[in-house]
């Protein structure tokens, strides 16, 4: 069995955003998902002599860790929590006007998936968040690429409209 | 622009702080190696013993499907490789899988998470084929193991309801209940795979108050969260 496994400042570099943001697509909460990605990482570091490249590739290992991680946190049943501290963390050159509007950009799509079916949102979140493609999403999910694909697709229509809806009530209301 | 842009809008960087944080923990992991010495110790005799038992009773017993795992303690349990299993458990584990058997491939890490991996379930629809696999803890304060064992037939209904009496009967006969019973802790355990798949699981065990409990999981690992729920539900 081949057990080789890249070089970790490498996987820091590469991996890890995309497992935080993974976690970010999936809880909205900055503090956890930097919780759950360090639970991830530490799990992989923990176990990485035991990782085998005959079975999977890394970065399909790696997801599958944070892919229970995430299972683990939602048995907990923890409430949703709202990140106000994003609001800190995009202050930076533009305007506050801009921060606002992009922080209130990023909540109406945060909770359009959060509305979503866990199925949907775990696809979305492996998709958009960790920016897998559907063959990666099908292998850790046992669906089939096309199945992740239509899903994939459905799914963002859906938030599509949810959106609009949100936009055209927003609009009446003033 | 592409139709569907608007979706990566949520991503943002991790903090710098963040990863450093991390990288630093990580490494200051590796600076505290495990202490790979071995003692065959007082517990690990008894626990031996059993699991020699239970193999060799599972084993001889070609249509059970049932595993029974033994807890000594629930905290501080870690998983151990497949190489070490091998090695320290060369009777129970053993290099060759007799025929008839086909053993699972087990991932293990040191939260005490099992993952069962790479076990080609689609490969077992033909025939009465019979699935071998073991999952083995270790406890690095005391150097106590402990081992779990599945023998499993997934193509006989009838096969399946007798494995579960012949389990019952496992524990009636040779009393291991008393045998394991060291921090309060102890349990008759079995699993049933729905659908075909050990990735549904449903684990029984028997309290010392001679109740049955009852956990289903909905993937294939048990975190030591279950593990701390069961024990506390037996206690």
């Amino acid at each position: 069995m081949s057990h080789s496994i890249p070089d970790w400042d490498t996987v820091f570099e590469e991996r890890l955003p995309r497992i935080y943001n993974y976690f970010l697509y999936r809880v909205n909460h900055r503090q956890t998902a930097e919780d759950l990605t360090a639970t991830t990482f530490e799990r992989a570091w923990s176990s990485r002599e035991n990782y085998c490249a005959d079975i999977a590739s890394f970065s399909t290992w790696l997801f599958t860790i944070a892919h229970r991680v995430a299972i683990d946190h939602y048995r907990k049943r923890q409430p949703k929590l709202v990140d106000i501290d994003n609001l800190y963390h995009l202050a930076g050159a533009e305007s506050p006007e801009n921060v606002i509007h992009a922080q209130f950009e990023k909540e109406r799509l945060a909770n359009a998936i959060a509305s979503l079916p866990e199925r949907e949102q775990e696809i979305i979140a492996l998709k958009y968040g960790a920016e897998l493609n559907n063959i990666q999403i099908a292998e850790l999910l046992n669906l089939s690429p096309s199945n992740v694909g239509t899903i994939a697709h459905r799914t963002v229509e859906q938030i599509r409209r949810i959106l609009i809806q949100q936009e055209v009530k927003h609009a009446h209301e003033k | 622009m592409r139709n569907d842009d608007f979706m990566y809008t949520r991503q943002e960087e991790p903090r710098q702080a963040f990863m450093t944080t991390l990288q630093a923990r990580l490494q200051e992991k590796e600076e505290k190696p495990v202490s790979s010495s071995f003692s065959l110790n007082r517990s690990l005799q008894i626990v031996a013993s059993i699991v020699m038992l239970c193999a060799v009773l599972l084993l001889a017993s070609s249509d059970v499907r049932a595993f029974v795992m033994q807890t000594l303690q629930i905290d501080g349990w870690i998983a151990v490789s497949e190489q070490d299993a091998q090695a320290y458990f060369p009777f129970a584990v053993p290099q060759e899988i007799p025929d008839g058997y086909e053993r699972q491939i087990v991932w293990t890490d040191q939260d005490g998470n099992s993952n069962i991996g790479d076990v080609s379930l689609n490969a077992l629809d033909v025939g009465d084929v019979i699935t071998f696999g073991h999952i083995v803890w270790r406890n690095e304060v005391d150097n106590c193991w402990m081992m779990m064992t599945i023998l499993e037939n997934r193509n006989s209904p009838e096969i399946q309801a007798r494995s579960l009496q012949q389990a019952e009967d496992f524990a009636s006969r040779y009393d291991w209940i008393d045998v394991f019973d060291v921090d309060g802790v102890r349990a008759i355990w079995r699993v049933k795979t729905r659908s075909g798949g050990i990735n549904d699981m449903e684990i029984e065990w028997v309290s010392n108050d001679n109740i049955v409990h009852r956990l289903e999981t909905s993937s294939d690992c048990m975190t030591q969260e279950d593990f701390t729920a069961i024990a506390q539900s037996v206690e």
